[in-house]
């Protein structure tokens, strides 16, 4: 018999949660397999020594509020509260004297008796009155200007004509008294026209002066350098034709060597033949 | 293992909460308060993390009672609740940033402890209460060696009595899933334990 029994039934066995079938098989095998029983025993053993470990004491449980036990009071409780919200509210109104009313006038709120506004017309009529009191202030006011002013018109040509009455009497100076007059302010005005040219006279003697020896100096270093850079320009070129004659001269030397040379050549050549 | 036998009266709570009775509602979290605190307890070694989630797994059940559809699936569906958050605490531990020195003092503190325990225990007179806290303290330590899918397993078959296909349920895993991480995971305490010198001779000299 080839049958052995898997973890599974070995576990299944040993809680006892096993067919009956299964169960007989297990016990046959047991029977024919003392190592298998050993096995199972040493697991029980297991068990039992876990088994050891014992509960915890527990704090003590907690505790699920119990709701209010009315409940058909629970249901209304709302209603009611809505109802007595509404009551204080009518109380309070009352206690206060709150009087809200609405009609065609629109919304009225207040306290006590309501005093109706003013309606449109009698608005319109208050407003006409007010309008016609400041028209006739207006008036009034502008009247009183006007007499006002053409009082103080009055006023002024008056006096006007008094002063004009009034200005033959000037004192007037004769004609000598003028002529000196001007004369002396004539005098004091030449008489300062003449300091003045003086010191701008001497101020500009300076400057001129001045002005005249720089320009002087100047004139004398630019003839100078000019004359400097003459110089070094006749230096240059003279320096420039010596040269061009000792090439020249050098030239004539070489070409007369060469005529030497060529005449000598042609003289052997003559020999020679 | 104990025997979990608060179904009956949870069925009844159930119906009551459901219709919105706060008195049912308030003694089904009473009667599975200390389960889910210990399954996350377990789960964490951390009573913090452990409150924060059934806190939370409670607070969903409140709102979500009204879905389950069939009242003897309730253990699979609040265990099912209760592992989601605990997935979300790991996932949110994780994405905290530890300084690597602290994680290296802890592990040097786990070892330093067990050298100590496994000496107390070669001593001719341990202090019997002493021992047994002890005790407790290397199982609890044993169980966050497991991989976290068999650490929950293993919490949900051997402490919390859930049957093989209630954790499927409650994990969302085929039968099969949990019979083999079941298996592995008790090879590995096996293992653990054998290691840590934690036997029925210990554990009866102790008792």
């Amino acid at each position: 018999m080839s049958y052995k029994p898997t973890n599974e039934d070995v576990i299944a066995y040993l809680y006892g949660e096993m067919e009956e079938s299964e169960r007989a098989q297990i016990d046959q095998y047991i029977a024919e397999h003392p190592e298998f029983r050993t096995e199972l025993e040493e697991m029980e053993g297991t068990r039992v020594l876990i088994g050891q470990l014992e509960d915890e004491e527990v704090p003590s449980p907690m505790t699920f509020m119990a709701p209010s036990g009315n409940s058909e009071w629970l249901y209304w409780r709302k209603y009611v509260a809505i109802a007595a919200s509404f009551l204080l509210l009518l109380t309070m109104g009352k206690i206060s004297g709150i009087n809200i009313s609405y009609d065609e006038d629109g919304l009225q709120a207040g306290f006590g008796t309501i005093q109706k506004g003013l309606d449109a017309e009698t608005v319109n009529q208050m407003l006409q009155a007010d309008r016609s009191q400041l028209v006739d202030w207006v008036e009034k006011n502008l009247e009183s200007v006007q007499e006002d002013f053409s009082g103080e018109l009055q006023n002024i040509q008056a006096s006007m004509n008094e002063q004009r009455t009034q200005r033959p009497e000037v004192p007037s100076l004769s004609d000598e008294d003028v002529n000196k007059l001007l004369d002396l302010q004539k005098r004091d005005l030449t008489y300062q026209m003449a300091q003045l040219s003086e010191k701008l006279t001497d101020d500009y003697k300076e400057i001129f002066k001045e002005l005249y020896v720089n320009f002087s100096d100047n004139l004398e270093t630019k003839r100078l350098d000019d004359l400097r850079n003459i110089q070094t320009a006749f230096d240059n070129f003279e320096n420039a034709t010596q040269e061009k004659q000792e090439e020249v001269e050098d030239a004539l030397f070489n070409l007369s060597r060469e005529v030497n040379g060529l005449i000598e050549s042609q003289n052997n050549n003559d020999k020679n033949n | 293992m104990k025997e979990i036998t608060l179904m009956p009266q949870t069925s009844f709570l159930i119906a009551a909460a459901r219709d919105g009775d706060p008195v049912a509602l308030n003694q089904l979290v009473k009667l599975w308060y200390k389960r889910i605190y210990n399954f996350a307890y377990k789960y964490f070694t951390d009573h913090d993390l452990a409150m924060e989630v059934t806190q939370k797994t409670f607070i969903s059940m409140n709102k979500n009672l009204g879905s389950l559809k069939d009242e003897s699936s309730f253990k699979s569906w609040i265990y099912r609740i209760a592992s989601n958050y605990c997935h979300e605490e790991i996932r949110k531990q994780k994405r905290k940033w530890v300084f690597p020195f602290m994680k290296v003092q802890q592990s040097k503190d786990d070892q330093d402890f067990i050298q100590n325990t496994e000496s107390t225990w070669r001593e001719s007179n341990p202090d019997q209460e002493f021992a047994q806290m002890e005790l407790k303290e290397l199982l609890k330590k044993a169980l966050t060696h497991l991989p976290e899918e068999q650490r929950m397993v293993v919490i949900m078959k051997e402490y919390e009595g859930l049957k093989i296909r209630e954790i499927a349920e409650a994990m969302d895993i085929s039968e099969n899933t949990v019979k083999s991480r079941l298996y592995y995971a008790l090879g590995s305490l096996k293992k653990l334990l054998e290691q840590w010198n934690i036997n029925k001779e210990t554990i009866h000299y102790e008792l």
